[in-house]
């Protein structure tokens, strides 16, 4: 149990940090010298908590095939759509009326879920990189 | 050095009893070489019942309430339960790395990233062998990570 939540805020923790990057940018672009409340941080991060809860609902104790995972992560990121935009609606972050906001909004979940994604392959790269050599010190320390 | 061999009856336990004035490494090898002997697996192949040293398998695989032992280039299966193997040799180089599989450490080749913290071991034999997210952080653990 206590993986899955280190998993959870491990998530939480990349998707406020790319959120973080697309609001600066975002604000940038369309509201140009906008003064921010203190309430849009709490937004940001209720939105990415939900986003990383996302890992929990498509838990499941059955071992997936590779297909399989492809196919929850595409849902995970359908998940994220629908908070993130949701989100948006909710908290009245984007005007749906002009349609390059909502575009760009579109592009930027998209950048933000694969910079995340790619991430924690890299994460799982040095992960498997340091099980290799530690495997390489027990299969040593075996034939001795 | 006096050899006793004695038969026994089939509802005792067989226990071999070395007694010696001092314990070197002959004694301990002999003993570890006894022990090893005694851990070798029955498998069925075919109509054939065979012994298998435990340090010839790769991984042991639960299909289907069967479970199967592979080897370099062979699969055989066994009468033992999956749960029983992980008791028996899970002190030793293997270690559960899913809910069907116990993988041999000693012949991983190398461990590579899947999906969603999922890892896949590549055996010497070139075989891949599909690493649970649960059973990554005992994996960690038994490596010294």
């Amino acid at each position: 149990m206590w993986n899955k939540i280190k998993g959870i805020i491990q998530t939480c923790a990349y998707v406020v940090f790319g959120v973080e990057i697309a609001v600066a940018v975002f604000i940038s672009i369309f509201y140009p010298g906008a003064s921010l409340s203190v309430v849009l941080l709490w937004e940001i991060l209720a939105c990415s908590i939900v986003c990383a809860l996302g890992n929990l609902l498509w838990w499941t104790a059955r071992q997936l095939s590779k297909v399989e995972t492809m196919i929850r992560i595409f849902l995970h990121y359908l998940y994220i759509n629908v908070v993130v935009f949701g989100s948006a609606l909710m908290f009245d972050w984007i005007d749906y009326d002009r349609l390059v906001m909502v575009v760009s909004m579109f592009f930027m979940i998209l950048i933000i879920f694969i910079v995340v994604f790619s991430a924690i392959q890299c994460h799982d790269k040095k992960i498997s990189e340091l099980m290799n050599r530690s495997l390489k010190a027990y299969q040593e320390q075996e034939e001795e | 050095m006096k050899i006793i061999i004695e038969q026994i009856g089939p509802e005792e336990e067989e226990q071999i009893v070395v007694r010696c004035r001092n314990l070197d490494d002959s004694i301990v090898a002999l003993a570890k070489e006894l022990k090893r002997r005694r851990d070798k697996l029955t498998v069925k192949d075919g109509e054939r019942i065979l012994q298998v040293d435990p340090s010839e398998v790769y991984y042991f695989e639960a299909v289907d309430n069967k479970v199967f032992l592979y080897t370099k280039e062979k699969v055989y299966e066994t009468k033992w339960k999956l749960y029983e193997l992980e008791e028996q040799f899970g002190h030793a180089n293997f270690i559960r790395v899913s809910k069907s599989v116990i993988m041999n450490l000693s012949k991983v080749d190398s461990f590579h990233p899947d999906f969603n913290g999922r890892y896949e071991a590549l055996m010497k034999n070139n075989e891949r062998v599909l690493i649970s997210r649960q059973y990554v952080p005992e994996l960690k653990k038994r490596l010294g990570i």
